[in-house]
């Protein structure tokens, strides 16, 4: 036989092993596909190089953007859980628990937790912080806002009354606070009248003897 | 040409493929060659304009929805374009982008995306003409900077009416944009409509960033770039506000909660990077329905796929040649230089690798809008969203 006839085995295009995704459904991987009969079909399951690689890419990449989106979402919340979002939290917490319907409904949450001050409230709460709970009698949706900020020493609070936003409006004379039956803890009662006109109501609270300024409450009532 | 757009083969006949990406096959630039134009069959919309020997093709549906949907986004947005003085220099302006036409198809892709999803035309419609807005906005900057001179078959804006009227015309477009999505809080609300608001803002500065990576790789004349650097490129600049943006906002219109929206990203991205280098292909072939100048991105050395294919596979010599022109001004670059690069793209096979890489992003597209719309009842907006992938290839 002729040398120079003699059958060899063509050189491999590549130098190493193929690991990409192009690999996985056996096709050429990328650039080969030129070198495909200009008819062949692609299908079959087979999956043309450059279409593969192209897939491949685009989803290494998007994924990184929406892990990263992810990240700075994550981030962004953990710090405003800081600031606003906590009051919101609240507020949104006593909205649903003062939307009641007719008759009483006790709602309690806990709110605060201070340095304890020695008289009767501060003490109730654990760890020797203060702990109030709020209870709303009323036939329409109303929500409260406590903002309670206890002056140093002695803290027994009260409430004068709470004046309406609306010109002219007549006051809310319905808050106090009291003591739980079980004497644990201080209570923030809230009574609204049924003839009371739809609006908001707030006042501060004050200190029983020494009236200092101990934090503002605020009752709106929906018509 | 070994295939055409009468190939176009979906790997199933029915409408939504949840086929691997990359099943189907269909040709980009046959279909300008043959300049071939498609017409709507109002009487049958999910009908694909398909014949016995030749399988199904995108549904006409999409050509049809884009004359509807285009209509009513005009008519919207013409309460928007204001008429007073200073009129020369400033308004007629900003009414010229928007007079021209265009496909429409990002204001279209929000309302059908909303309207899969529940909701009306009227409650996507304010969104949809910001979005029109926006992106003749955008066109006026980016022909500015990339220093086009024919947008949409006529003179660019600032070949019109110099750069500084131009800049300022774009400046007050976009603002223009904000009063739509302003006017939204009558009839989503003002939760929605400051979510929407938030999203414009993200787009606004995604593409502000995509546009800053292309204009930077241009100035520093990069050569070096990777095809995963003009994939993040691309969905920074075209991906957001082509797509991601308009259905991420038709859908908190539509399902009235911002749950699962990353889909959204994945079916954006794919096509709307897709849809970039079809467009980047179109550049290439002198058609006048194009309405852009041939060749244009060449002489503006814009970092397409096909030219960071060439760069990585032309020889050393052609290499830096290419570099070499690249490095030039625009101005500097004359027919004979775009000539040069040209062959150099065909030599290298860099338009049929684009060709490929485009079909390969568009069938993703494909299995991620069937991931998006699956559960959703059977609707002319599903099967437009569904034949945008297809479609892509078949516009000019």
């Amino acid at each position: 036989m002729n040398q120079q006839y003699r059958y060899r085995r063509p050189e491999p295009t590549r130098t190493g092993p193929r690991r990409s995704f192009a690999s996985t459904y056996d096709h050429p991987g990328p650039g080969s596909s030129a070198e495909r009969a200009p008819n062949a079909p692609s299908g079959g399951g087979r999956i043309d190089g450059v279409i593969a690689n192209a897939v491949d890419l685009g989803y290494r990449v998007i994924e990184e953007q929406l892990q990263q989106g992810q990240q700075a979402a994550r981030q962004l919340r953990q710090g405003s859980f800081s600031s606003r979002a906590i009051e919101s939290d609240i507020n949104a917490l006593i909205d649903s628990l003062s939307r009641v319907t007719k008759g009483a409904i006790d709602a309690w949450a806990e709110l605060l937790s201070a340095a304890g001050r020695g008289d009767p409230v501060s003490r109730a709460g654990s760890n020797g912080g203060v702990a109030f709970s709020i209870q709303v009698k009323s036939g329409r949706p109303a929500q409260v806002t406590l903002d309670l900020r206890p002056p140093p020493g002695r803290f027994v609070p009260v409430i004068a009354e709470l004046k309406s936003a609306t010109p002219g409006g007549r006051p809310f004379t319905g808050a106090e606070f009291a003591m739980s039956p079980d004497g644990e803890r201080g209570v923030l009662a809230i009574t609204v009248p049924d003839d009371l006109a739809p609006g908001v109501y707030s006042g501060d609270i004050l200190e029983s003897v020494t009236k200092q300024f101990g934090g503002t409450v605020s009752v709106r009532v929906d018509p | 040409m070994s295939e055409s757009i009468r190939d176009l083969d979906l790997g199933a006949s029915e409408p939504r493929s949840r086929a691997p990406p990359g099943s189907y096959r269909c040709d980009p630039l046959a279909t300008l060659a043959g300049g071939e134009e498609r017409t709507a069959d109002a009487t049958a919309p999910d009908r694909t304009t398909s014949d016995a020997t030749t399988g199904p093709r995108t549904p006409s549906l999409v050509a049809e929805m884009l004359r509807e949907y285009g209509a009513a986004i005009r008519t919207e947005m013409k309460h928007y374009l204001p008429s007073g003085a200073p009129k020369a220099h400033l308004y007629d302006m900003v009414g010229d982008y928007p007079a021209r036409g265009g496909k429409m198809m990002r204001p279209s892709i929000c309302i059908a995306t909303a309207r899969a999803f529940g909701a009306s035309l009227e409650d996507a419609i304010g969104s949809a003409v910001a979005i029109e807005l926006m992106h003749n906005a955008i066109l006026v900057h980016d022909d500015i900077q990339d220093g086009s001179t024919i947008r949409r078959g006529a003179p660019t804006l600032h070949e019109l009416h110099g750069v500084p009227l131009a800049i300022n015309a774009g400046d007050a477009l976009f603002l223009l944009s904000l009063r739509p999505l302003l006017d939204n809080s009558d009839r989503i609300g003002p939760a929605l409509c400051e979510r929407v608001l938030r999203e414009t803002e993200q787009m606004a500065w995604e593409s502000a960033e995509g546009q800053a990576m292309e204009l930077g790789w241009r100035r520093d004349n990069c050569v070096d770039l990777t095809e995963s650097d003009y994939l993040l490129m691309a969905l920074k600049k075209t991906a957001w506000l082509g797509v991601i943006y308009p259905t991420r906002v038709g859908a908190l219109i539509g399902m009235r909660n911002d749950r699962n929206l990353d889909r959204f990203n994945r079916f954006g991205f794919f096509l709307g990077v897709a849809f970039q280098i079809q467009d980047d292909l179109l550049n290439l072939v002198a058609d006048p329905r194009y309405g852009k100048e041939l060749d244009g991105d060449l002489f503006e050395g814009k970092r397409t796929l096909m030219l960071i294919h060439a760069l990585k596979t032309a020889s050393a010599s052609e290499r830096v040649h290419l570099t070499e022109l690249l490095a030039r001004p625009r101005d500097r670059r004359d027919a004979e230089d775009v000539a040069w690069m040209r062959e150099v793209l065909q030599k290298c096979g860099s338009i049929e690798y684009a060709r490929r890489f485009a079909h390969g992003l568009a069938g993703a597209a494909l299995y991620e809008c069937g991931g998006i719309v699956e559960a959703l009842p059977a609707s002319r907006d599903k099967t437009f969203l569904q034949s945008l992938a297809t479609w892509v290839f078949e516009r000019v």
